[in-house]
């Protein structure tokens, strides 16, 4: 079966630095594959690369098997792509962002008014939903993020630091609601620093440094390999040394 | 692949609305503050020269009297009012005496005894030149009485000095001094509301980050700025409704208060062109904006860079404003100045409907034009991302695997030479010659925007152009397919002249004037090159390049020869000439994809306008019916002769989404669907 995320040898470059160097990965549905590195590793660079946001120097991104550089519409559309970054109006209310973005999405006017509510419902946004994105606390506003990407229902899920900035409560949320779309077929692609979340979370995780993957496979793989008990222990083994040259 | 969905474009364009709606600084700049500036700024303008008379009449008249002036002078002066002061002699540096009389405030103006008599005054000052005027009045009072007494003295009749008398009555029009300044206003008000809007739908998305959520979305850079453009606009037409709002309230309270101001005399037809002068306005400012909000990184970035650009806008401003400058067809090119001009002189019922219909064309256009630059700008990743961008590299957007003429990038170029033509040929046609208007108009409105379009898609010209020499046996079927032509453009012509026969007669009575402004002068031979060589070659680039090679990337060579001939059509204006054309055009189309060379429309465009030409210069109109039969017989022999010795396809271009003709522009630009190493040519 096609995967649903393929990086093929990614690369971007500025200038005389590569900050994404010949990266290769996939990711299935119904797989949590975690992207985890130090600061300035390239993670966020490879998942704009992956969502056509940035054009690739070299190397390929599809998702559902559309190249997102030279098609990144198509590919756009089997996406949900979240980061700390990506706000919502702050004059709209999380419904009106919930039907703007089914309408960019082409979505019928019956199967938005359907996914609207489901969404509504699976992340518990009732209660605020006819506010102003801009009265919401972060944890309700990052609700509403994700209900916006998976409003589509798409086959590919990209979240760059979720949960930065949440309190617990939010982060568990948003972390459930990770798991629920697991179960329903989505691949995901989970960048975070939080080593604790990855370990329990995601089914493989890619260790990306300098913009390389210096590690991957199964959290127990990765430690094993490291001779490390756990993903943080792990973590330390494998960037330290290459961290105090920094 | 998607290039631009008007549906999705409106979704996105109510979203701006709504978010423009609940900002309270947008509803500040856009409508409040034309509210309290407008009202203002023309009640001064109404009120500036009463108070000027006023504040005149109500100081004391001061006037220095150097040397032996005769008593008559001061005697006058003394009548009118003015207080006088004499001295003796002259000063030796008079200009200087008066410099600093007028600086301790003992006059504002000076008279010298001399032969003639001199009269010293400060134009700077509105009290000095007030009052030379007087001195001036006063002066030929005093020569008057000196003449009648001279008359006198020899016994001759005193009216002899005054054979014609006159009084002087002065009506001041306000409307006249409203719609001097009205412009400025209205730029500068307008501009603000443009400006914040443009920043905070651009800049300030990307400083919330909302903006990354739209780029992560399906939509395109061209639906997300077209959206935005839209916005702006509209968001600057309401704060253009609420200054003529204000507008009509200052007047009717001025005109209670006895101050007329003249806007009750505006018809509905001058009001009707002061629309259309604030909507060219507001597209200018809307498109000028746009860019600016699409290099800033935040609002205050934004706000910085706004500082050059209201002090560039204050030079239409000033231009607007300078007396004696004329809407001319120069000017209705230039943005901004074209509609502050119209605004000004539409008001008073001094302009005509070329140039308003200039005016607007060339604002849309340049709305075009600024859509494709701020799109071009918006695919900058540096400017996207936010990251600093170095100024030599802000056009430089990363090259994407799909780089080359696209469907899109032939619509839009379609517009722009659409754009152009029309209001390029008006404003040509009025200032130069038949013969130097077509060269003129084919090179820089055809010819050289398609080069340009070309190199910006980083196309080499024999691609984009598909330089290639045709075959023997292509060269058999072109000249087949040029007997062809005339039989088809005379048959396209008798059914048009069976359907709207009062068109075509007056068409044709168009093209046999033009034809007869070169023939006297050249000769067929300079008709020729003019009117059938010339066209030939730069309307084939654009049209049976460019637009033909962008849309030929959609996959559907029926859509890619549809669209080019209906847009080869449109840009020959009259109704007649665009339907000929765009039946013209679909057999040059078919004829250059078939044989996949540029020559091929070339050939025949050139068949095409000759044969017109010699047809108006041998009167083809009085031709007996057997030499249209000829011409007749010789296309069907000819198509059928076609049609036997037909080929199939070039098999090399892939059946679903292939470009045609597709195998050189895969080896030029890095294949369609690229492997991972060829993804990027900028590798």
């Amino acid at each position: 079966m096609e995967p649903t995320i393929q990086a093929e040898r990614l690369t971007k470059r500025y200038g005389a630095k590569t900050a994404v160097d010949e990266v290769t990965f996939t990711v299935h549905a119904g797989e949590v594959v975690g992207l985890l590195g130090p600061n300035g590793a390239g993670k966020t660079t490879l998942l704009r690369m992956l969502a056509g946001m940035l054009v690739p120097s070299a190397g390929e991104a599809r998702i559902g098997g559309h190249s997102a550089a030279s098609d990144p519409v198509a590919a756009r559309r089997r996406l949900g792509y979240l980061t700390a970054d990506t706000a919502l109006p702050p004059r709209l209310t999380p419904r009106e962002v919930l039907d703007l973005f089914g309408a960019i999405h082409e979505l019928p006017p019956r199967r938005l008014a359907a996914r609207r509510q489901e969404v509504i419902q699976e992340l518990s946004l009732a209660p605020f939903a006819d506010q102003a994105c801009i009265t919401l606390s972060s944890g309700q506003k990052q609700r509403a993020s994700l209900a916006r990407a998976l409003l589509h229902a798409p086959a590919a899920l990209i979240l760059d630091e979720p949960t930065n900035a949440l309190d617990v409560l939010s982060s568990r949320f948003l972390l459930d609601a990770v798991r629920r779309a697991r179960a329903s077929g989505r691949a995901v692609l989970l960048s975070t620093h939080l080593l604790a979340d990855a370990e329990l979370l995601c089914d493989r995780v890619l260790l990306l440094h300098r913009g390389r993957i210096i590690a991957a496979g199964a959290v127990p793989e990765v430690c094993a390999a490291a001779s490390a008990r756990t993903l943080t222990e792990a973590f330390l083994r494998l960037v330290p040394r290459e961290m105090e040259e920094v | 692949m998607t290039v631009f969905r008007p549906n999705i474009v409106l979704r996105l364009l109510l979203k701006e609305l709504r978010e423009i709606v609940r900002d309270r600084r947008a509803l500040l700049f856009g409508l409040v503050l034309p509210l309290l500036v407008v009202p203002i700024a023309l009640a001064a303008v109404a009120l500036a020269p009463r108070l000027l008379m006023r504040t005149q009449d109500a100081s004391q008249r001061r006037v220095l009297l150097w040397g032996n002036l005769p008593g008559e002078v001061g005697a006058a002066l003394a009548a009118s009012g003015w207080v006088v002061t004499s001295r003796d002699q002259v000063p030796a540096e008079p200009d200087a005496a008066f410099r600093a009389a007028f600086e301790a405030g003992e006059a504002q103006v000076a008279l010298a005894a001399a032969d003639p008599a001199s009269l010293y005054f400060n134009p700077a000052s509105p009290e000095s030149a007030l009052a030379a005027r007087g001195v001036d009045t006063a002066l030929q009072s005093a020569r008057l009485q000196l003449t009648r007494a001279s008359l006198a003295e020899h016994g001759l009749s005193a009216d002899l000095a005054e054979p014609l008398r006159w009084t002087r009555r002065e009506v001041t029009l306000p409307l006249s001094m409203a719609v001097r300044f009205l412009p400025a206003i209205l730029l500068m008000l307008l501009g603000v509301a443009c400006l914040h809007v443009a920043l905070e739908t651009l800049a300030g998305e990307r400083e919330r980050g909302t903006l990354q959520t739209l780029l992560s979305s399906p939509l395109t850079s061209l639906e997300i700025l077209a959206a935005k453009l839209g916005a702006i606009v509209i968001a600057g037409l309401a704060a253009a409704a609420s200054m003529l709002a204000a507008q009509g309230l200052t007047a009717a309270v001025l005109a209670g208060a006895g101050v007329e101001l003249g806007l009750s005399a505006l018809g509905p037809g001058r009001l009707a062109v002061a629309a259309v002068a604030l909507l060219s306005m507001v597209v200018s400012l809307a498109a000028l904006t746009l860019n600016l909000g699409a290099l800033a990184r935040n609002y205050k970035e934004g706000q910085a860079l706004a500082t050059p650009l209201f002090l560039a806008l204050s030079a239409p401003m000033a231009i607007a404003l300078t007396p004696g400058v004329k809407l001319g067809a120069g000017l209705a090119l230039a943005p901004f100045i074209n509609a502050s001009l119209l605004l000004r002189d539409g008001l008073i019922g001094a302009v005509t409907a070329p140039m308003v219909t200039g005016v607007l064309v060339a604002s849309i256009g340049f709305g075009v034009v600024a859509l494709l630059l701020a799109s071009r700008l918006f695919e900058s990743e540096q400017v996207l991302m936010g990251g600093e961008v170095p100024w030599r590299e802000l056009w430089g957007r990363a090259p994407r695997p799909g780089d080359r003429l696209s469907p899109r990038s032939a619509v839009l170029f379609a517009v722009v030479v659409l754009v152009l033509s029309v209001a390029g040929r008006t404003v040509l046609a009025a200032q130069l010659p038949a013969a130097w208007m077509i060269i003129t108009s084919q090179v820089a409105l055809f010819l050289l925007p398609a080069l340009v379009w070309a190199r910006i898609h980083r196309c080499s010209f024999r691609e984009a152009f598909s330089l290639r020499l045709p075959s023997r046996a292509d060269l058999g079927r072109l000249g087949l397919l040029a007997l062809v032509v005339p039989a088809l453009t005379t048959g396209t012509g008798m059914l048009l002249q069976w359907l709207f026969p009062g068109a075509v007669a007056e068409f044709a009575g168009v093209m046999a004037e033009t034809i007869r402004q070169f023939v006297p002068g050249g000769g067929l031979a300079a008709t020729l090159f003019f009117v059938a060589v010339v066209p030939a070659i730069c309307e084939e680039a654009a049209f049976r390049g460019v637009v033909l090679k962008g849309l030929s990337r959609g996959g559907s060579a029926v859509a890619a020869v549809a669209g080019t001939a209906l847009a080869f059509g449109l840009v020959h204006i009259y109704p007649v000439q665009v339907a000929i054309a765009a039946v013209l055009g679909v057999v040059l189309s078919a004829a250059t994809l078939r044989l996949r060379t540029l020559a091929a429309g070339v050939v025949l465009h050139f068949v095409n306008n000759a044969f017109a030409v010699v047809s108006g210069y041998l009167d083809a109109p009085h031709w007996p019916p057997v030499v249209t039969a000829a011409i007749f017989a010789v296309g069907a022999v000819a198509a059928g002769a076609l049609w036997l010795t037909r080929s199939r396809p070039e098999a090399t271009a892939p059946a679903a989404k292939a470009p045609v003709p597709a195998d050189s522009w895969r080896q030029a630009s890095g294949g369609g669907v690229p492997s991972a190493d060829a993804s990027c040519p900028g590798t």
